[in-house]
This record gives structure tokens, C-alpha cells and sequence, in this order.
């Protein structure tokens, strides 16, 4: 059975102040005849794509379109996913060859998975650019720092660099869904009856029910009809912008310090 | 007599207790060995409001309760009486029944199980033998209720088979194979119990089934009759199948229909066909997919259809709860039958004839411009299915879904649960039918989260025109229920259990369960005390004023 490569090696200088070299890093599956590539998509698409979307984007069932699957984690655990399914949820069981079953796992990974991308930076500078910032006041990396954002111990996993160089110069550009297909960190600004205001992210939501979480890191509760008004801002983020704090070449020093973070997470 | 006795002992003991509880009699049955529904009672329900005897709550399905106890002025003082926690965790979509002070749930897969409804306790459960390797194609292993009639009840099986089950014992009585599982048949929706016979609806719309509705006899379980959803050649209709596409052509009846006891009519509304998303493979119109038939109790022969979406290639199915009202339309005194479709358009049409009188969207739709004068849609283009994807509103799961509308009938507002919701519909070529096999040929991709809504909406049954309406987080899969104390009880995905006031969708009362709702209320009577359940996450829950 071949594994599929799923994820990141990124090679470091051994002395520190050594800048400017380039890593060219492809992240391709093991490379497959066409056709078994075609035969995963089929059966995806005609068995899979009525509740987890045709483009593995969601619908009745999680999106399968991300880097991580909670309950497969790697290609063997998914094959088991595909082949019991899980009980008591919606997810049936897959009457599949091993082989069909093979091309299905390959074909469900291969659309989490970023193409191909680019570091340029020192993760070595890139890690003093990240204290010099104090991005420790809102993110947690292996335990340090406050949660107030995204925690980033694994981002090198979840995310691409490009990903990561458009969140750092323009951070309310890209809204991350969450497996609901809801916008995560979306920028709410509450204002009470009595005309007080509040600016938090969104934690959760329901139809009577919002929660936020302030910059200070605190969890603001509140009923929807006890405020006067409630704006949701699609392209605003609590994080700043460090397009102009930062040079170009701190800035992908940084991204290719994030990249690294591959740490143990969920 | 022994009960005489009995009950002698029992009254003693009563007053000797001390209990704290209000003295209320002891709890008699209506006969000496318990509770019956014959057909008689199922006609008169109307003068029963404490009973809840029939999924929809009467043959007309208004999912109404004529119970005021509870209502606008004390409403904010409903809190939760007791839990009943599911045995297995799952999806609930069950309906419960509550007939003289026991109520009867199903659990995830096919489980039925008896409760005293004054303390929430178990009486009896009964779960029939599943295969492990059960199928279900194309919907999740749900069950939404049983049917009773006299003292049996009557319960579909997810592997399809028809089970009967004396009711105070849950002791088989007997049982019956519906339809082939391995080839997709599956029963989810809950029977329909007539006079001496069961009405039984079948799913697998998705694996490229020929789609049926039942009827067996209430006593021996032999078939009475069946009728197929998908004619055959030589039969009316067969016509509108290119070659011989009409063998795989699905319509799956899954939902649990209405009866006119008078018309002695069912009306059963009939699933899409298949494949869903290439119509390529089968021309024509493909009756009576997404229809809505009117089928002669006694014979099951059809005496009128009206399909919604001919040709459908968006999965739109009409397993929608056909609602029966009468109505004085031009002065007239007129027979109706309203329903809010999954291709959001609401319709009115005339019972006895099927003839179309109106209908009109109650939801985002893009792909028609309207319907005909006799109520075709008028198609737009480009709104097929496409290899590339093409965005339509509503989603494959529609503007609504299977879960209950309800119907006030003194104020003529019928409240409607809507999904508004696009997607991206794909059409694939692969349309090899195999046995037990998903038959689809394509999926969707839905735009969620943010941008998709859902609203309860208050619409004028005549009309179809929006009185109100009540924005909900997310596109919703749970009923609603609308009472003569003035309210409407729902819920929503995120576990919100909710009550509107039923003239302006105010709301007056809202409490978080903790689960996803994805089923319809009930209200019932017990001891003088009027009572709401409603399912919600892996538990059901009973909701009641505080006692004075």
C-alpha cells in the first residue's frame, strides 16, 4: 500500500544569521497512474458528494477539502472511516473493493492538501520577529502566549505560506471557515440597549445567543434582544495589519518561522 | 372484580402516602385493560386535544394543538418537566404519540419505546433485528414515528420490514418484509394507521428504486394493495420515461401522508426521480415523481396527481406533509390541499379533482420565472445541473424539507420552517445503475454558514402571501407547532427550543437544550396540565408550567 506524503520537511541552516536562501518545497502525492486518480473522483462523486459537497466543501456532512481530518488522520485511518463508516451519525458504511477503497482515501486527501508553495525567509530571524511583535499577546505557540486569536502550533500544517504572508500584510482578507461553514474570527461589534459597545470575535452564535472574545481576552455573553444593534464586518479582523511594520524580508522571515510550527496539535 | 379491587388498595394507599405531589385521582384507565385508538377515535380528534394519536396530530395534518393552557400571557414560565435520554446516540426525528397518559417515541435506528408520561419512566422498549451492514443510501438511520390503531402499534424498520407490536407490552405481533433493503428500500417515515389498514411509505430515492406506497392489513399484515409510484409500460404515465429508464426511476414515498376520511382519499406526496442530478438518461416529465398523488383508500388506485417539478434534476423531492383545509374560495365552499414545496412554491389546490387554484414562492428560489395557469413551472435556463456547477436557490434540500409546517385554522396562518440556501448543482456522467449502489450522478455544493438563513414564515394559507416571519441562524430541520394558546413551539439546529406568538412571530420564550433539534413539537394533557415535547440532541424533552 503506498503512503501518501501528507506532510512538510523544511530543512534548517545550523548556525543562526544565516539568511536568504531559498527551499523550493514540493508537497505532491506519490506520484499515481491518471486513471487511479479518475477512479477516486468517481466514486467520490457519486457516493460522496450528495452530503460532503461535490468539491468537498460541505453540506449535510463536514467539509473534506481541509489538511486535517479530525477523525482520519492519516490514509489508513480514513480507508477504516470509508469502509465502517460512523455510527450513529450520517455517515453510512462504503460497499468498496480495497482498491476502489484505496483511490477513494487518495482522492479525499489529495483535496486537503496545498499544491505547492514557497519560503524564502529564516525561521531562525523569523522567530525573533514574532517576539519582537509581542504576537505571543494573542496567539499561543506550544503552550505560550494568550488565545485572544488563532492558535499557531501547528499553522505550518493547517495553512500555506501564502496563506500565512496575506494573513500577516492583510488580515481581514481571508475568513477561514469552520466546519459549519461559518466565518471564524469574524469581527462583531455588539452595542447594548443602554448604548454601550463592544467589539469582540464571533466564538459562537445561535439564534438568540452570541459570544465574543475581546482583544483583553474575555468572553462577552450576550441575548440578541437585549442589544440595540449587532454588525457583523466580513473583511475586518482584531488582528493588525504589519504590511507597513514590517520589512518584506521580516515578513518572510516570519512566514517561514510559522511555517515550521508543525507541533503536535488536535 | 380483580380491578375493582385494585383500585381499592390503590386509594387507600394514596391517602395514606403523604405524598407531596397534588392529590389527583389515581391514575385509571379509560377501559379495563388499557388504552385503544380505534378508527373512530383517530376521525374525532378534534374532541380530544389531551391526546396527541397520529404523527401529524389529525388525518388533516395540521400539527395543531387545541390546548390554551399554556399560552402568550404564561408562556415564560414553561420549564422542562422531564428527559427521556435516548438509548443509543443518533439522530431523532421522532414524533411522539401520547395516548391516555403513555407516550410512544421510536429511537434511532427502529427502536419503539413506551413512557409514563407523568414521570418520563420507561414501560417497555422494542427493537427489532438490523443487519449490521443495514443501507442506507442517501439519508441518515432515522425512524419518525409509529402509527396506532386499536392496541397495536405499527412501526417501519430501517432494513424495511412492517413490525406490529401489541401496544402495553411492545410483544410482536407480527411482522412483514415491505421491500429488498439490499437494493436500497428502507423505511423511515411513520405509518398510517386507517380504518383496518396500515399505510406505509418506503425511502430510497437515492439508490434507483421503484417507489411504492403500501397498505396492509391491520390485523393479519397480508398487502391490501400497492401502487407504484413509477408506471409501468402500458400504464398512464409510463409515457413520460425515456427507454427504460422508469425501472430505476426512484420516486420514494417517505414521508407519512394525509387522509380525508369523507373523500376516503390518501394524499402521499412522491420523492425525485432518479438519477438526481442527470435527466439526461431519462426524458420526459417522469410522473409521478415530485407529485403529489390522491390515491383511493380502498383500492390504492390513483384519482389525481399534481406534479411540482417535472423532470426534476435537483433533487426536489414533494415528501412534504400535504396539508387539508376547507375553505369558501368565491364564494364556494371548496376542498383543499396546500403545500409549501421543496422548490419553494407554495401551492393550493382542490382536493377532490387535483385541479391547481394557485400557488406562489414563500422562499429564494432562482430557477423559475413562475408557474403556468396550471401550475407548471416556467423554467428558467441554465439552471440544470452542470459538469462545471451551476448556482440555483434552493439547495438539493430545498426551501423546505420533510420536517412539519403546522396550520392554525381559525386564523388561516400556516407557519412554514424555510431553509434559504444556494448551491452549486454538478451534474456527473457516470450513470451506471448497480444494485444497493448510490444512482445520483452528481451533488451539490451548498453555500453555508453565513450565508445561508432560516426563518419560521407565517403565511396566509389562501394567499401563500407572508404575514410575517422569524430569522433563524441557520437553515432549520425541525417542525413547528402552532396552538390555540397562540404560540408557535420550534427549534433549530443549534439546540434553541423556541415559542413565537403566533399572530406577529414575537418571541415570547426560548430555552437552550444543548442538542440540534431535528424534529417536530407535540402538545398533550396530562391530569389537567397541558405539555409540549419535543426532541432535541440524543434526548426528548417534556416542557410544562410550574403546578399552582
Amino acid at each position: 500500500m503506498r503512503k501518501w506524503g501528507g506532510r512538510t520537511k523544511i530543512v534548517f541552516p545550523a548556525a543562526i544569521g544565516q539568511l536568504g536562501f531559498a527551499l523550493a518545497i514540493l508537497l505532491t502525492p506519490v506520484p499515481a497512474p491518471p486513471q487511479d486518480h479518475d477512479v477516486g473522483r468517481k466514486i467520490y462523486e457519486a457516493q460522496c458528494g450528495r452530503c460532503h459537497g461535490i468539491r468537498g466543501g460541505g453540506g449535510t456532512g463536514p467539509a473534506l477539502a481541509r489538511p486535517l481530518l479530525p477523525r482520519a488522520r492519516d490514509e489508513s485511518e480514513l480507508i477504516a472511516v470509508i469502509l465502517e463508516g460512523i455510527p450513529a451519525t450520517g455517515m453510512p458504511f462504503a460497499l468498496l473493493s480495497s482498491d476502489d477503497s484505496r483511490q477513494l482515501a487518495a482522492y479525499v486527501l489529495s483535496m486537503g492538501r496545498a499544491a505547492t508553495f514557497t519560503v524564502t525567509g529564516n525561521s531562525v530571524a523569523g522567530r525573533l520577529v514574532y517576539e519582537a511583535e509581542d504576537c505571543s499577546a494573542c496567539h499561543i505557540v506550544n503552550g505560550a502566549g494568550d488565545g485572544v486569536g488563532p492558535e499557531l502550533t501547528n499553522v505550518g500544517l493547517r495553512r500555506g505560506a501564502e496563506y500565512i504572508r496575506t494573513a500577516i500584510a492583510h488580515p481581514g482578507s481571508q475568513v477561514p471557515l469552520d466546519s459549519g461553514g461559518f466565518a471564524e474570527y469574524l469581527v462583531v461589534r455588539a452595542i447594548t440597549a443602554g448604548g454601550q459597545q463592544f467589539v469582540g470575535r464571533r466564538i459562537n452564535e445561535d439564534t438568540f445567543t452570541i459570544q465574543l472574545r475581546t482583544l483583553e481576552n474575555e468572553v462577552l455573553s450576550f441575548r440578541k434582544r437585549d442589544l440595540r444593534e449587532l454588525h457583523r464586518d466580513e473583511s475586518a479582523s482584531l488582528m493588525p495589519s504589519f504590511q507597513g511594520l514590517l520589512t518584506p524580508a521580516e515578513i518572510e522571515d516570519l512566514v517561514a518561522y510559522l511555517m515550521s510550527l508543525t507541533g503536535t496539535g488536535p | 372484580m380483580k380491578v375493582g379491587l385494585f383500585m381499592a388498595i390503590l386509594a387507600l394507599l394514596s391517602a395514606s402516602s403523604g405524598d407531596k405531589e397534588a392529590a389527583g385521582p389515581p391514575l385509571k384507565q379509560d377501559s379495563p385493560s388499557g388504552a385503544a385508538v380505534p378508527f373512530s377515535r383517530l376521525v374525532n380528534v378534534a374532541s380530544e386535544p389531551a391526546q396527541w394519536l397520529t404523527y401529524s396530530g389529525d388525518y388533516s395534518s395540521h400539527r395543531f394543538s387545541a390546548l390554551d393552557q399554556i399560552n402568550r400571557d404564561n408562556i415564560s414560565e414553561l420549564r422542562v418537566e422531564w428527559i427521556y435520554q435516548l438509548r443509543r446516540p443518533g439522530l431523532m426525528e421522532s414524533t411522539p404519540l401520547v395516548v391516555d397518559r403513555v407516550m410512544y417515541i421510536t429511537e434511532p435506528p427502529s427502536t419503539v419505546t413506551a413512557l409514563d408520561v407523568r414521570s418520563g419512566r420507561e414501560l417497555w422498549t422494542w427493537s427489532p433485528p438490523i443487519p449490521e451492514r443495514v443501507l442506507n443510501i442517501g439519508f441518515p438511520p432515522v425512524n419518525r414515528g409509529v402509527a396506532m390503531l386499536d392496541d397495536t402499534l405499527y412501526v417501519g424498520s430501517l432494513d424495511a420490514y412492517l413490525y406490529a407490536l401489541d401496544a402495553r407490552s411492545g410483544a410482536l405481533r407480527w411482522s412483514t418484509q415491505v421491500a429488498d433493503n439490499s437494493v436500497g428500500y428502507a423505511i423511515t417515515a411513520a405509518p398510517l394507521a386507517i380504518d383496518g389498514k396500515i399505510i406505509v411509505g418506503i425511502s430510497g430515492g437515492e439508490a434507483g428504486i421503484r417507489g411504492f406506497v403500501d397498505a396492509y392489513d391491520a390485523t393479519t399484515g397480508e398487502l391490501a394493495w400497492r401502487f407504484f409510484t413509477i408506471p409501468a409500460p402500458g400504464e398512464p404515465g409510463n409515457e413520460t420515461w425515456g427507454g427504460d429508464s422508469w425501472k430505476t426511476g426512484a420516486g420514494a414515498t417517505w414521508l407519512t401522508g394525509s387522509y380525508d376520511p369523507e373523500l376516503n382519499l390518501l394524499y402521499w406526496g412522491i420523492g425525485n426521480p432518479g438519477p438526481d442530478w442527470n435527466g439526461d438518461v431519462r426524458p420526459g416529465d417522469n410522473l409521478y415523481t415530485s407529485s403529489l398523488v390522491a390515491l383511493d383508500a380502498d383500492t390504492g388506485k390513483l384519482r389525481w396527481h399534481f406534479q411540482f417539478t417535472p423532470h426534476d434534476t435537483h433533487d426536489w423531492d414533494a415528501n412534504q406533509i400535504p396539508v387539508l383545509l376547507d375553505a369558501k374560495l368565491e364564494g364556494r365552499k371548496r376542498k383543499l390541499v396546500a403545500m409549501a414545496n421543496r422548490n419553494a412554491f407554495f401551492y393550493l389546490l382542490d382536493r377532490e379533482t387535483g385541479e391547481f387554484l394557485h400557488g406562489t414562492p414563500y422562499a429564494k428560489q432562482t430557477w423559475a420565472d413562475g408557474l403556468d395557469v396550471g401550475g407548471r413551472p416556467i423554467v428558467r435556463p441554465n439552471t440544470d445541473p452542470t459538469v462545471e456547477g451551476t448556482l440555483v436557490w434552493p439547495s438539493l434540500q430545498g426551501a423546505t424539507n420533510w420536517f412539519s409546517p403546522s396550520l392554525d385554522s381559525r386564523s388561516g396562518l400556516f407557519y412554514v420552517p424555510v431553509r434559504e440556501m444556494g448551491a452549486y448543482y454538478y451534474k456527473s456522467e457516470d450513470v451506471a445503475y448497480e444494485p444497493g449502489q448510490p444512482f445520483m450522478a452528481g451533488g451539490e455544493q451548498a453555500l453555508r454558514g453565513d450565508e445561508a438563513q432560516g426563518w419560521i414564515r407565517a403565511l396566509d394559507i389562501i394567499t401563500g402571501k407572508r404575514v410575517w416571519e422569524f430569522r433563524l441562524h441557520t437553515p432549520p430541520w425541525a417542525g413547528v407547532m402552532a396552538t390555540a394558546g397562540g404560540l408557535v413551539f420550534g427549534g433549530t439546529n443549534e439546540g434553541n427550543v423556541f415559542a413565537l406568538d403566533s399572530s406577529n412571530g414575537l418571541l415570547l420564550w426560548d430555552f437552550q437544550a444543548g442538542g440540534g433539534v431535528r424534529t417536530g413539537p407535540i402538545s398533550f394533557e396530562v391530569n389537567g396540565r397541558q405539555l409540549i415535547a419535543t426532541a432535541a440532541g440524543n434526548a426528548l424533552l417534556v416542557f410544562g408550567l410550574p403546578t399552582p
